[in-house]
């Protein structure tokens, strides 16, 4: 158990190690060094308190995403359509918040959420049924899904929930005050020996995912469902035979995936955008909250551990950029580069006699 | 009775045109080798027992290789050349550390297209000169000098798209690996190593090597897809120049169930559907606005067609299992 426990760990710094060393080589284009650019990566997301508390946004992002992957990939599905489905309820928080009128902003909130789940879900249930019914692979029409997804928020953001100001700009309006979600954390800024309170962009949503991940883990890893679930990831037929809906617990785990990244984009609207404009669209939490699942083994402990990783990587990816002038794609060989050691790794685990 | 908005009206309309419609064959014919090639590829490798999920990836640098290439050298063949060593080097990875290694094929496939992504996009951005223009691989014959001789412009925009030489490729590989599954013994070898991998071993055949060298060939025409992307169809390279195309392929092998012909009808319906939305999208200024709509267009013609022709579908018994000797 603990020589396992070790193996595990060693894996685990192997992968982080080629993500970062991976980057740091491919900076270099940038005519950067690579023990420099290992230090911005490393060290950047640490030096100022607010960077810090940026890692933590994001991991509230990436974690609910990769919540849902893990649990369908616990039925050995996987869910790739994070990134759309995570759009759709971006848009669907912010097209309530724009037409629906309820006595209470409180009510008006909670609709928000559960509409933008909702129909993250109906995103989702197309690959699901698809997989269920005739054996789809569900990651081929997920990710074209995504690009569905693109195209349909651009048209929200051209038509139904465009802002009055825009000025042409594919930009929606900003969320009212009363219908954001409460600032967790306010760091001290002292300016001429005045001490002030400075917002940061971490909300209270972050509470309510771990709330949600401890309920997940009880559902999911504390009841039979984990014993199905696993059946099923094996073997279809054998767990029919065991007497297991196979086909229903495929388009539920599906269902749930997608419902987590809806709620995922609604929370990063409420919680830290408070808008949408068409620059989020690229936003990567879909298949970041992949590599998450993969990397923490479809557990939902371990996800939440490589969700922090991976969120550190995304700050000083971020960092990196500002230093070299490096564009977004930078982020993906670090995470192609994971993703793929994270299946050679698997592999020669499991070869071991 | 609720009124349509004008727009959709006069798209409608357009969709009556003979006209319009020759045209949009004309350009779905340039359109089809991009969900070809990459399409006939991945079925020998799925017929295998194989799924590479990176053929995005690898079309992507297919892509780029092609037009540094060919920018530099000022010869597209030589583009073409290098996209396919590219590929089969991205391939070679690939096809090893699945077939002998047995890793996840879902998650190295990932892997793979992010990786692509990535590095694409970045050397995209430093080593490609700006705004280079790029000779192409196109047909011998011009539409302006066509038409003096043809009399329409619909007939010489068809005649053009039926001479570029890598059309005329793509869909000369249909025939020919309907024959070669069909009637060629190494066709057989390869279909019974995606069946039944065990019995295959049994009879004395080296299924490590039939399936390396099947995800090897797929990983080829992947990257022949992508190079004619970038050097052929656009002359051009972008970040995601792709946009879901290796997806869209590999639903096309599910929509043809396996079969190589059925696979080219799926290819052809999406391309031309490909082709209207495009010429749609681009006959007017209110049109050409509400791009975004029509774009949406062919990935759910995709989701549609899987789900109207998947129904029937039979994958081979042994896709994506890993088979380890001994």
């Amino acid at each position: 158990m603990r020589r396992s426990l070790y193996l595990y760990l060693a894996i685990y710094i192997t992968i982080l190690a080629v993500g970062f060393i991976g980057v740091s080589i491919v900076a270099t284009i940038y005519r950067i060094g690579i023990q420099d650019a290992l230090k911005i990566l490393m060290i950047s997301p640490f030096s100022d308190p607010f960077s810090a508390s940026e890692i933590l946004v994001r991991f509230t992002a990436i974690y609910t995403v990769a919540l849902g992957v893990s649990i369908a990939l616990k039925a050995g599905l996987w869910n790739v359509g994070g990134e759309g489905q995570f759009l759709v309820g971006a848009v669907m928080t912010l097209y309530m918040a724009k037409y629906l009128s309820t006595p209470s902003p409180a009510m008006t909130m909670t609709l928000m959420i559960l509409g933008a789940v909702f129909f993250a879900m109906l995103w989702a249930a197309p690959p699901a049924i698809l997989k269920a019914r005739f054996g789809v692979n569900e990651i081929v029409t997920t990710l074209l899904l995504n690009i569905v997804a693109s195209s349909f928020t651009l048209y929200a953001l051209d038509g139904p929930i465009r802002g009055s100001g825009s000025f042409g700009y594919l930009i929606s309006d900003v969320l009212p005050l009363s219908l954001r979600l409460p600032v967790l954390l306010r760091l001290p800024m002292i300016s001429g020996g005045e001490v002030s309170w400075v917002d940061t962009r971490l909300s209270y949503a972050i509470v309510i995912i771990l709330i949600l991940a401890v309920i997940l883990h009880i559902l999911f890893e504390r009841t039979p469902l984990d014993t199905h679930l696993g059946v099923i990831a094996r073997d279809w037929r054998i767990a029919s035979y065991a007497g297991i809906d196979v086909q229903r617990y495929v388009i539920g785990v599906m269902l749930l995936a997608g419902a987590l990244a809806g709620l995922a984009g609604a929370l990063h609207v409420m919680g830290v955008l408070y808008r949408f404009d068409s620059g989020q669209i690229d936003h990567g939490f879909g298949y970041l909250g992949v590599l998450a699942a993969a990397l923490g083994r479809a557990s939902i402990a371990g996800t939440a551990l490589s969700s922090l990783f991976i969120s550190f990587l995304v700050i000083g990816g971020e960092a990196l950029q500002k230093a070299t002038g490096a564009t977004y794609a930078i982020t993906w060989v670090a995470v192609g580069l994971m993703m793929f050691t994270t299946a050679v790794t698997e592999a020669l685990r499991v070869r071991r006699p | 009775m609720t009124q349509l908005p004008p727009e959709l009206l006069k798209a409608l309309e357009m969709l009556v045109n003979p006209t319009i419609l020759i045209v949009a064959f004309a350009v779905s014919l340039r359109l089809l080798p991009i969900l070809l090639f990459t399409s006939l590829g991945e079925l020998i490798t799925e017929k295998s027992g194989v799924v590479n999920l990176g053929v995005e990836g690898i079309m992507l640098f297919g892509a780029f290789t092609a037009y540094i290439v060919t920018i530099a050298t000022g010869d597209p063949f030589a583009g073409l050349g290098s996209a396919i060593a590219m590929g089969t080097l991205v391939t070679a990875v690939f096809a090893y550390t699945a077939v002998i290694l047995g890793i996840n094929q879902a998650v190295a496939g990932l892997g793979i297209w992010l990786l692509g992504l990535g590095l694409t996009g970045v050397l995209y951005t430093t080593v490609a000169p700006i705004g280079a223009t790029v000779s192409t691989i196109k047909s011998p014959l011009d539409v302006d000098t066509l038409i003096s001789y043809v009399g329409s412009r619909e007939a010489a925009e068809l005649l053009v798209s039926l001479t570029n030489p890598l059309v005329v490729v793509s869909i000369a590989i249909v025939p020919a690996t309907h024959i070669f599954l069909i009637k060629t013994r190494w066709g057989l070898v390869v279909s019974s190593v995606g069946e039944d991998p065990l019995s295959s071993d049994a009879l004395g055949i080296n299924v490590a090597r039939v399936r390396f060298l099947s995800t090897l060939y797929g990983g080829i025409l992947a990257s022949i897809s992508g190079a004619y992307l970038s050097i052929s169809y656009l002359g051009d390279f972008r970040y995601g120049v792709t946009a879901g195309r290796g997806f869209m392929a590999l639903a096309m092998v599910y929509a043809g169930n396996w079969d190589p012909v059925r696979t080219f009808l799926s290819a052809a319906l999406l391309s031309f559907i490909d082709a209207l939305q495009l010429g749609i999208a681009s006959s007017s200024i209110e049109l050409a606005r509400r791009y975004y709509f029509f774009n949406m267009i062919p990935y759910i013609a995709v989701i549609l067609l899987v789900l109207i022709l998947g129904r029937k579908a039979r994958p081979p018994s042994g896709l994506m299992k890993h088979f380890r000797k001994g």
